[in-house]
């Protein structure tokens, strides 16, 4: 049980799939306008995160290492569509504006990469624990860059004006101002563990 | 060849265990995105002309000429026999996606109505299109002459979104007495 | 002056230039631009010089504070390259522009379009165009409105003065905006058109690019070779090639933005191909894009591919043999 803490503070910080590992940054980028997108992309890539890796170990001794990644795309696509289902069903306004990201969930390297890298060689209790941490890094992010730029953006978090009369620099919610958020993240992280370091 | 056969054996397993999950599931959920999506619709025409007590749908659309606009379905609203104003959904080519307007005209063929039913534009500048300030430009227009920049004010730093909603009306205001 | 930059060698990164020169280079640049410089005061009235010094101050700040940040002597300031690039910034804004657009303006421009990557000799963007850009795109609105000139010093002395706004000549074009006239050769050419603060006068931006070509700063090429371009692409397209080089910013663009040293290419062959680049893409969006004006894009775009034109054409080597 101690190791199932260990993983899941893996994914926060240490292996950020996001600002440390650096993979999957289009969803991270393309979505992360506002912290509202953020959040739902986040929760939805959770639930398909800590599934895929659930099912991806469970299956481990019955996948052959040949075909070891059609059967990952299989069970991965098939949590993405339920979400992409049950999401249209029940929440019509997330769904309007995740739009094309959720469906984008199936080819993202950071849950095929999860079960390649940790999943197919762990037991069950540990994916879950590397899925849960490597999901809350990752939503930690891309809120946390959606927050910078809804607010340089836009001028508002959360949908709600913080400060009046501010101007908002518009470049933030347009591609290169994602860049330049995700390279500011980075940036802070680094310099945080450097001070840690030391 | 044995390999492959066992290899086929389990793909097959995974998937058609994948598939029935997924059949479930959509079984499920088809229904409620059926119902919420009629409801929407129906949300939607009753506000465009609250005084109609129906709604029909015509059979043979009009063509139109301009290839970056398509007219999706045209409702004629009824009140008892009398036809008392028509509603459009169009779909104009954006910025980033394809735009879906619903535009209702009143018994006089002026624009009644207008609001965007669905757009995936660059947020906070293409997006601002669904603004009231925006859109309420075009209500009482009845003759295709508009313009971005000459007789409709554009959304700031979104002319393409912006022309795109313009182009979609004048090519509704053209065809409205098919 | 003259025999010793005729054994200066060119050559490839790292750049360490010895640090009286890049001073003293970039001294004549602001010596080369404060004609225009004052031509734009006079056109646009003194308000735009509080937008001037504005974005020179904050320019000058903005460097001491990254500098600070990044724990480098405070003397680096003396190269004079925040002036310079404060000065380019505030010439390329409307005259019309609240104060503290220059100041987000030339804090960007130095902050990400400089010191996060190593200082000037480091950056592989004009800093000054990064900032215009930055703006173009954040305050689409205040960054393309414009207002006549008015000829007065006593003229708009602060933002609120009641001035009509108006179209730049380019945007008349490009947009067939209706109920403008379109200006004479002759006011195009010595600038009384409305534009960007130190963008209109052809004359005396060409007066202190001269200056520069004849201290040798900068080479005759890239502006030639952009200007050549505008000139053919417009003939090609059957528009005026006379009004396309006068309207707009080129003239800025190719002798002062266009020639940055740290941006272009070390070759002659390369700084040809520079120019006809930055002439292509400007005309490229003039043409085709959704900007009336191409020119700082333009240079940006050849900026981000100077170091594709230096890997490509290396000078040979002294005994090698062409192939």
């Amino acid at each position: 049980m101690k190791n199932f803490w260990i993983y899941v503070k893996n994914g926060i910080f240490k292996e950020n799939p996001v600002l440390i590992l650096m993979i999957g940054l289009c969803s991270v980028l393309a979505v992360s306008v506002n912290v509202q997108n953020a959040i739902g992309m986040g929760l939805a890539f959770t639930f398909v995160m800590v599934f895929s890796n659930l099912f991806v170990s469970l299956l481990r001794k019955f996948t052959p290492h040949d075909i070891r990644i059609p059967i990952f795309i299989v069970v991965i696509g098939t949590f993405t569509t339920i979400v992409d289902l049950v999401i249209s069903a029940y929440s019509p306004t997330l769904y309007k504006a995740l739009g094309i990201f959720i469906p984008l969930i199936v080819v993202n390297c950071i849950i095929i990469g999860r079960a390649e890298a940790f999943a197919y060689k762990h037991s069950v209790i540990e994916s879950i624990a590397d899925g849960i941490g490597i999901s809350i890094g990752y939503v930690w992010t891309i809120v946390a860059l959606g927050a910078i730029r809804e607010f340089l953006g836009s001028g508002t978090l959360l949908n709600v004006n913080i400060i009046p009369n501010f101007q908002p620099m518009r470049v933030f919610i347009m591609p290169p101002g994602a860049f330049w958020g995700i390279g500011l993240l980075i940036a802070l992280l680094k310099w945080v563990d450097s001070k840690i370091r030391r | 060849m044995k390999q492959i056969l066992r290899y086929g054996l389990i793909l097959f397993l995974v998937c058609s265990i994948a598939a029935g999950v997924l059949a479930f599931t959509y079984e499920n959920t088809q229904k409620v995105i059926e119902i919420n999506k009629k409801l929407e619709k129906e949300k939607i025409l009753k506000e465009m002309i609250p005084e109609a007590t129906e709604f029909k749908k015509v059979e043979n659309l009009p063509k139109v000429e301009n290839k970056l606009v398509k007219i999706n379905e045209i409702n004629i609203a009824y009140k008892g026999q009398e036809k008392i104003g028509s509603i459009w959904e169009v779909v104009s080519k954006g910025y980033s996606s394809d735009i879906i307007l619903v535009i209702g005209i009143n018994k006089e063929g002026k624009i009644e109505h207008i609001s965007v039913l669905s757009q995936q534009e660059t947020p906070g500048l293409g997006s601002e299109i669904t603004k009231d300030s925006f859109l309420k430009q075009f209500i009482g227009k009845d003759t295709p002459n508009l313009e971005a920049k000459k007789n409709i004010t554009p959304v700031s730093g979104a002319t393409i979104s912006s022309s795109a909603v313009v182009r979609a009306v004048n090519e509704v205001l053209k065809h409205k007495d098919f | 002056m003259k025999s010793e930059m005729d054994k200066l060698i060119v050559s490839s990164s790292p750049h360490i230039f010895v640090k009286e020169d890049v001073s003293y280079a970039m001294r004549q640049v602001i010596y080369a631009l404060i004609p225009a410089t004052l031509a734009g005061v006079y056109f646009f009235g003194l308000y735009s010089l509080w937008v001037i010094l504005v974005s020179i101050i904050s320019a000058v700040l903005w460097e001491a504070f990254a500098l600070f940040l990044r724990k480098k002597p405070l003397n680096i300031l003396l190269d004079f390259s925040a002036v310079v690039t404060g000065l380019l910034l505030a010439l390329t804004l409307p005259p019309k522009v609240p104060l503290w657009i220059p100041v987000i303006g030339s804090g960007v421009a130095i902050l990400l379009g400089k010191q996060v990557f190593g200082g000037l000799g480091d950056n592989f963007l004009n800093p000054a165009l990064v900032g215009r850009a930055f703006l173009l795109s954040s305050y689409p609105q205040i960054m393309t409105s414009w207002i006549e000139p008015i000829h007065k010093i006593g003229g708009m002395v602060s933002q609120a003065s009641p001035l009509t706004s108006t179209a730049t000549p380019l945007a008349i074009v490009k947009l067939k905006l209706t109920g403008y006239q379109l200006p004479s050769y002759w006011h195009l050419f010595i600038g009384d058109i409305p534009g960007c603060i130190g963008e209109t006068s052809a004359l005396l931006l060409l007066l202190g690019g001269v200056y520069l070509i004849y201290k040798e700063i900068v080479d005759w090429r890239i502006p030639l070779s952009y200007i050549l371009t505008v000139f053919i692409i417009s003939l090609l397209f059957g528009k005026d090639p006379i009004f396309q080089i006068l309207a707009g910013g080129l003239f800025l663009g190719a002798f002062f933005m266009a020639t940055d040293w740290v941006t272009t290419p070390l070759t002659k062959k390369g700084k040809v191909i520079f120019g006809i680049g930055a002439g292509f893409f400007t005309m490229v969006i003039r043409l085709f894009g959704i900007y009336p004006e191409g020119v700082s894009y333009g240079i940006l775009v050849m900026n981000a591919l100077t170091p594709l034109i230096d890997r490509t054409i290396k000078p040979r080597k002294f005994g090698e043999v062409r192939k």
